[in-house]
This record gives C-alpha cells, structure tokens and sequence, in this order.
C-alpha cells in the first residue's frame, strides 16, 4: 500500500483566484487585437471613401476652365447635399460664376425620357439610419462624418496652380474621432492658353 | 482504503466552493459574450472586406476606363458601353470613309465616317431587378456588376452640316469579345449612373438628358456620378448591423474635359491626356 503525504497537495484558494485571474488577463490582449482589427477594417473602409472624395473633387477642379479654379477654394465643409454641385453647373467656358444660389433650373435638373434611361438619382433616394433621409441625387448620410477642404496657391506667377484638397473624418459616431485621419491628394495645374505665356 | 490520507485540509469548505463557483460561472459568461462577439466582428469584417474588394473593383477601374475614353457609346442607369483606345501610344489604324489617312483630312461639310480601332469597356448590373438599400426596401442582395470588354472599330460619324464636329458614335459591325466577362462586384444594392456632358456653346455641364436622342446625347458626355452600394446582412435578422460599402463619386473623361476647356487644340484623337 502507497502512503501519500497529502499535506497541501491541493491548490488553495489563493493559487486558484491568483490563476483564473491570470488567465482572464491573458485574454485581454486578445480581446484587443480583434477590436484593433475591426477597426482597422473600418478605417480602411472611411479611408477608401475619403480617397475618392480627395480625387472627385481634385477632378472636378482640373475640369474647370483654368480662371474659375479659384472659385472652388473653400475651408473645411462637411460632405453633404448634391454629388453634381450647382456651382458646377453654373461654370460656363468663358469664366465661372461664383456660389451661384438658388435651385436648379429645370433644364439643368432635367431628366430623361424614354428609352432604359431613369431620372438621374432614382436610386439615390437612400435611407441609411432609418431616420435621415437622404435626396436624389446626394451623398448617402454616412458622407456626414467626412470633411473636405481645398486650398489653392498660384505657382511661378500666374502660370500654374497648387492644388491641394485634403478630406478628414470621424471614427464613428460625432466624438470618437480617430486622431489624424487626413487624406490629402496634390496636384499642379497649368494654364495651357497661349496668353498665358506672353 | 487504497491510499491513506494525511492532509490536515481535505476538502474546500463551502464558502471557498460557492465563491469559486460563482466565478467560474463569471468567467464563463464573460468568455461565451467574447466568443459571440468575436464571431459577430468577424462575419461582419469577413463581409464587410469582400464588399470593400468588389466595390473598390468597380470605381478603380471606371475611373481607368472612363479616364481615357473617347466617347460614350451607351449612358443607360445602370449600364455603360464606353470606348478606349487600344494601345498605349497613337499607333492604331485609322480609316475615313473606308480609305486610309492622309494628314490633314477635312471633315468639308460632308457626311464622313472614321473607324478606329478600340477596346469597348461594358459595365452592367445583373440580377438586379429591384434594387435599392436593405434599409430602405429590402433590396436584392444578389445582383451583380460585370465588366464585358470587346475589340473592334469604333465607327465616328459626322453627319454634316456646318459644324466640324464627330456627332455620333458607335461599335461597328464584327467587334468581337475579349477574355470573359468578369464579375466585378456582387451583393450590389444600388448601382445608379447618371451622366453629364458639356454644352458647345456655353461649357457648362449640363445632364445628358438636354442633348436629345441616346446616340447623340452619349457622345456627348463627359463625366459620370457613379453611385454603387453593395450589402451583405447577417444571416441573423435580429442583428441590425448591415455590413455595407457605399461610394458615390464623380468620374470624367479627361479627354472629353479637355475638349471642352480648349475646343481649338484638341481633337478626338487626343487620348488619356498624352497630348
């Protein structure tokens, strides 16, 4: 017959909360790295969002004729309202009108008739939290958490343009912002006419 | 007895036991909760990634194909034929009225056809049927975007009168397809195009619909708001948390843009701003 010394053989209690505790802290880096990586997944998400909002608007502003490009210069905006501005509209060849106001004309807001073609912005009738509703035609709610500023300087005179537009955003909700998330996209635009060279 | 025990402290008492076990039980709980929530981040990023992939695939190559366009062919809602040039210089074949080029050529108040050869960039959605936001109306979560590609002569018609100018614009006869259609994006909720071209006279932008009929009004266009969501619910409905990607951006034509800020320099033979 074997005589086990069974004298403090078994944990005590102290061993066993100091070891449970152990492992519940154990699970806290790993509980971290899984939020990390969701949010990870959600920033590139907003980021890809405020990479085609940088390049949407650097587009716009290259597309208008070289005089009117000061006119799109503006401070930090929050994205909301109509993706095709009436600013837009309104910018003729021979010079742009300035923050034109009002609603757009019939002409200009036209829609389509016949053939497979809808109105512009039927499916843009978007309802993403339930209760804000968004118009045809306008950047879906959740653009709310971005912001967009355009700054341009005159380069080597007047014969060339700096364009920068930088885009920020928030996290999630309106507080919770994540500290410097900025995209900024640059470009240099040329006056191309000959006049410009004389 | 087998063994014989020596130990002064046996057994717990029960106070230690209902602690323990009260804590054990805390543990648990709190490590099902995380085990749940793990998996809920993890369906939701999994889908949330794959709508990111497929609607980062469409908008990066629209914004390819529709900079280097030379004209619209098709400016359906939720359709768009474009064409692009071949190759990467300005090497491609060109016909007038079925000859050979001979620089310069005059467009002299004729009726002139050009065929050069392109690359015709489709895309499509399908399956879509109903579509729109879960959000909004349940949606069809099925409905796909294909991008189709073909190869042949883009036919360019002035049909005369007094302007110089290409009125129209469409795939001559015996293009053939290039590759298989690929699918670009599936789970799209909302794939919406509208177009816009700018007017001769002024240079403003305005909605395609003022130009009249498809065909002219397609060649007509120079940029295009794409509006493109793209959801994947859990399979759970009592989650109300859709995964979802949503972009709505603007897209132009470079070439076209440049026509209309420099009508005389630049022609419809420039291309992807190599000029």
């Amino acid at each position: 017959m074997k005589n086990f010394n069974l004298k403090n053989k078994a944990f005590t209690m102290i061993e066993i909360v100091v070891v449970t505790g152990i492992l519940a802290l154990a699970i806290i880096p790993i509980y971290q790295l899984i939020i990390h990586g969701d949010a990870t997944v959600k920033k590139s998400k907003f980021s890809y969002m405020a990479l085609n909002l940088a390049r949407e608007e650097l587009e716009m502003i290259m597309s208008v004729p070289y005089d009117s490009i000061d006119d799109f210069k503006h401070g930090w905006e929050k994205i909301k309202g109509p993706v095709v501005t009436e600013d837009l509209l309104k910018v003729s060849r021979t010079g742009g009108t300035k923050k034109a106001t009002g609603t757009l004309s019939g002409s200009l807001a036209g829609g389509f008739s016949g053939g497979s073609r809808l109105v512009p912005g039927t499916a843009g009738q978007a309802v993403i939290d339930g209760d804000l509703e968004v118009g045809e035609g306008e950047y879906p709610s959740e653009y709310q958490r971005f912001s967009r500023k355009v700054q341009i300087k005159n380069k080597r005179g007047k014969r060339f343009k700096q364009i920068t537009v930088s885009v920020k955003w928030f996290g999630k909700g309106s507080k919770d912002e994540y500290g410097g998330k900025l995209y900024v996209l640059n470009s240099l635009v040329a006056d191309h006419r000959l006049s410009a060279l004389k | 007895m087998f063994f014989k025990l020596k130990s002064k402290n046996k057994a717990f008492t029960l106070i230690e036991i209902l602690l323990m076990t009260s804590l054990l039980i805390l543990i648990v709980l709190q490590i099902w909760n995380m085990q749940s929530k793990f998996l809920r981040i993890q369906d939701y990023d999994s889908k949330l990634i794959g709508l990111q992939n497929g609607v980062r695939n469409v908008v990066e190559n629209m914004v390819q194909d529709i900079n280097a366009s030379i004209a619209f062919l098709n400016v359906s809602n939720d359709k768009m034929i474009l064409a692009r040039f071949k190759s990467a210089v300005n090497d491609d074949f060109i016909a007038v009225n079925g000859a050979d080029v001979v620089f310069p050529y005059y467009m002299d108040q004729q009726p002139t056809s050009i065929f050069t050869p392109c690359l015709f960039v489709e895309y499509k959605l399908e399956g879509g049927g109903q579509i729109g936001l879960i959000s909004q109306n349940g949606s069809n979560k099925n409905a796909t975007i294909v991008r189709k590609v073909k190869e042949g002569q883009l036919k360019s018609e002035d049909t005369g009168g007094e302007d110089y100018i290409l009125d129209t614009f469409s795939i001559h006869a015996g293009a053939s397809d290039v590759g298989v259609p690929k699918v670009m994006a599936k789970k799209v909720s909302v794939f919406q195009l509208d177009y816009y071209g700018y007017d001769d006279q002024t240079g403003q932008l305005v909605t395609i619909g003022a130009f009249g009929d498809d065909k002219m009004a397609a060649a007509k266009a120079a940029m295009v708001a794409v509006h493109i969501a793209a959801e994947d619910p859990y399979a759970d409905a009592n989650l109300n948390k859709t995964p979802k990607m949503e972009i709505y951006t603007k897209i132009w034509s470079q070439k076209m843009v440049s026509e209309n800020q420099y009508p005389q320099y630049f022609g419809h033979f420039d291309r992807d701003l190599k000029f």
